[in-house]
């Protein structure tokens, strides 16, 4: 067998395991050490424990559990609601500014939260009954929140890009800059849609039982409602200025944000000691869920390059003399179809260290890659048959069929690959801040 | 705590794989306090103190390990359901047993193989090869410890699963 129908073989494997329902982790750690005994020896198998704890031991990885309890801690307070308030006082006044303010509620929230699900929960909670009493069509609001939710990988920061930053050795505060300027340009582009899909649907007269703005709010309304959740952004706003100055590494940054939100979350909230028993089994759960993930991904990397699959498929890729953008649209198609079924986590450490020596032989940056990649899993979040966002929304709106969340979600698709067109043809969009950066 | 295989004699798995789950992020606060001690450290004094880095690092590898049985308790990991979901709901969960059988066997192997690197650590007093050179033991430790447990809740699980089985056939 030819190494190359090896990888074929292990990829068919990965993928049947991994759609059984076998978790991730333990799928990924299954098929490695069973090819690792088949075609390489028992003794190969000695490495397994080695690469595993190699794969978790290092410092940038400390950011990912820091991260994650930022993300905990403020998830689970009433931060998501003020914030979501807040944008309604701020944006509810124009036309269709109700769906506008769910969308950048979605954003500002998942700036802290980092979680694409987590955001679309917690603004669509709130947010998808407020829409629809004002008449905003069902399908619309389930679309823009679960479209608005999937900016929780793109805006920084992000684990997803904790782990593609670990995955493939790129600077993690390198990607975070890269994320903002993308992530501006598709909640604009969003937000026009929105303006655009609520004309003559959306009833702006009728006030809420929120006591929500019909007019424009005064300013005093607006700073208080954004009071509480001010700490919130500037905390996140702080993060990113450390990164981006060099004052601070992304382990660092998450330190002092996830003791910073503690801190806030007492002060302002006052959450009584079971919430923060659930807050630290959550984020141990998640972290510890991640970190498994990151030590299997390690091995099944590990396994790919010692059967000399990577090797073989670079070597592949290379002998078949393809323009550059020919490969990338290859690429791109490839994950836009594997994004469908598989989470970004997966995604990222199953086909990154494949991919990635082609990647740097066809001379694409990899900062910009990362952000174009956390796009194209953002479509993978909001398509069949495992976009998370669509359930999510199910959960929390059942009585809006799947098929009008789908349908709500196409525009925004659509929009999503029309921004990975634009970031292809002027990859500074992308790369242009993070080159800014102090010691960039 | 779910309590989903509390009535199969495995109530006691649930209780511990919460209890390291908090003990976890307990060692989590512990490693942002030493993250942060040693950033302003070492901007007012200027150099960098070798144990604090390296310490927050191994709570966070023993963290990891011992939030693994929570992870399987409250269904954490990131797995794709979508043909349990398609499943009616008896095959479904045979579906379910068939999985966590082979979770159960990568944990175990995991244990075993981990086991043996503590073991060889322990014997040989190996050592990490910084300056402070603590044993490396203990971290290793972690992982058959914490995988241990995760494998115990996985059997409660296993038991539970086979439980709601045996009764639909009785019903």
């Amino acid at each position: 067998m030819s190494e190359l129908e090896l990888g074929v073989l292990i990829l068919g494997a990965t993928t049947l395991v991994l759609l059984v329902g076998v978790p991730i982790s333990y799928g990924l750690a299954a098929i490695s050490i069973v090819f690792l005994l088949i075609f390489a020896g028992p003794a190969s198998l000695v490495a397994v424990p080695r690469v595993m704890f190699e794969e978790v031991n290092g410092f940038a990885l400390l950011a990912l559990p820091m991260f994650v309890l930022l993300g905990s801690v403020v998830g689970a307070s009433r931060a998501s609601s003020d914030l979501n308030d807040a944008a309604q006082r701020w944006l509810g006044w124009i036309p269709g500014g109700l769906v506008v303010a769910n969308i950048a509620a979605c954003a500002l929230f998942s700036a802290i939260c980092g979680s694409s699900p987590a955001t679309a929960a917690a603004i669509g909670r709130s947010g998808i009954p407020e829409m629809r009493a004002r008449g905003v069509p069902p399908w619309l609001a389930a679309g823009s929140i679960c479209a608005g939710g999937t900016l929780g990988i793109l805006i920084p920061p992000s684990v997803t890009m904790i782990i593609y930053g670990i995955s493939t050795g790129t600077s993690i505060g390198k990607l975070f800059v890269a994320g903002i300027v993308p992530g501006l340009i598709i909640v604009v582009a969003f937000s026009a849609y929105a303006i655009y899909a609520s004309r003559g649907r959306v009833d702006d007269a009728t006030p809420l039982a929120t006591d929500f703005p019909v007019a424009p709010a005064h300013a005093s309304t607006r700073a208080a409602a954004s009071l509480r959740v001010l700490p919130f952004l500037m905390l996140i706003a702080m993060v990113l200025v450390a990164l981006y100055g060099g004052i601070a590494t992304p382990s660092e940054g998450a330190a002092v944000a996830a003791l910073l939100a503690v801190v806030l979350v007492l002060v302002i909230y006052r959450p009584g000691l079971a919430l923060w028993r659930d807050v630290g089994r959550e984020a141990m759960r998640d972290s510890a869920m991640l970190l498994l993930i990151i030590a299997a991904s390690g091995l099944f990397a590990y396994t790919l390059s010692l059967l000399y699959v990577t090797q073989s498929f670079g070597e592949m890729m290379s002998a078949a003399g393809l323009h550059r953008w020919v490969f990338m649209g290859l690429v791109m198609v490839f994950l836009l179809i594997a994004g469908c079924f598989l989470p970004p986590v997966a995604l990222i450490l199953v086909v990154m260290p494949l991919i990635q020596p082609s990647l740097e032989t066809y001379n694409f940056d990899l900062v910009w890659f990362g952000v174009v990649m956390t796009i194209l899993m953002e479509i993978g979040l909001i398509t069949p048959p495992v976009g998370v966002n669509l359930f999510v929304i199910q959960g929390i709106a059942p009585d809006i069929p799947l098929r009008q969340i789908l349908l709500g979600s196409v525009p925004f698709v659509i929009l999503l690959v029309l921004a990975i067109v634009l970031f292809s043809l002027v990859p500074g969009l992308i790369t242009w801040f993070p080159g800014l950066m102090v010691g960039g | 705590m779910n309590g989903r295989a509390s009535g199969c004699g495995f109530a006691g798995f649930a209780r511990v794989a919460s209890f390291t789950a908090l003990w976890a992020a307990c060692a989590m606060i512990l490693t942002v306090i030493l993250v942060l001690n040693h950033m302003i450290i070492v901007r007012l004094l200027g150099e960098p103190i070798v144990w604090h880095l390296e310490l927050a690092i191994y709570l966070t590898i023993g963290a990891f390990f011992l939030g693994t049985p929570y992870a399987v308790l409250s269904r954490g990991d990131v797995a794709i359901d979508l043909l349990s979901a398609l499943l009616p709901a008896r095959k479904g969960q045979w579906l379910r047993v068939a999985v966590l059988l082979v979770m159960l066997a990568t944990a175990a192997y995991l244990v075993w193989s981990g086991l043996g690197r503590t073991l060889e650590a322990m014997h040989s007093n190996l050592r990490s090869t910084s300056l402070w050179g603590p044993l490396l033991w203990p971290v290793y430790a972690s992982m058959p410890l914490g995988l241990a447990l995760a494998c115990l809740q996985m059997l409660a699980e296993i038991s539970d699963a086979i439980s709601r089985l045996g009764g639909e056939d009785r019903q």
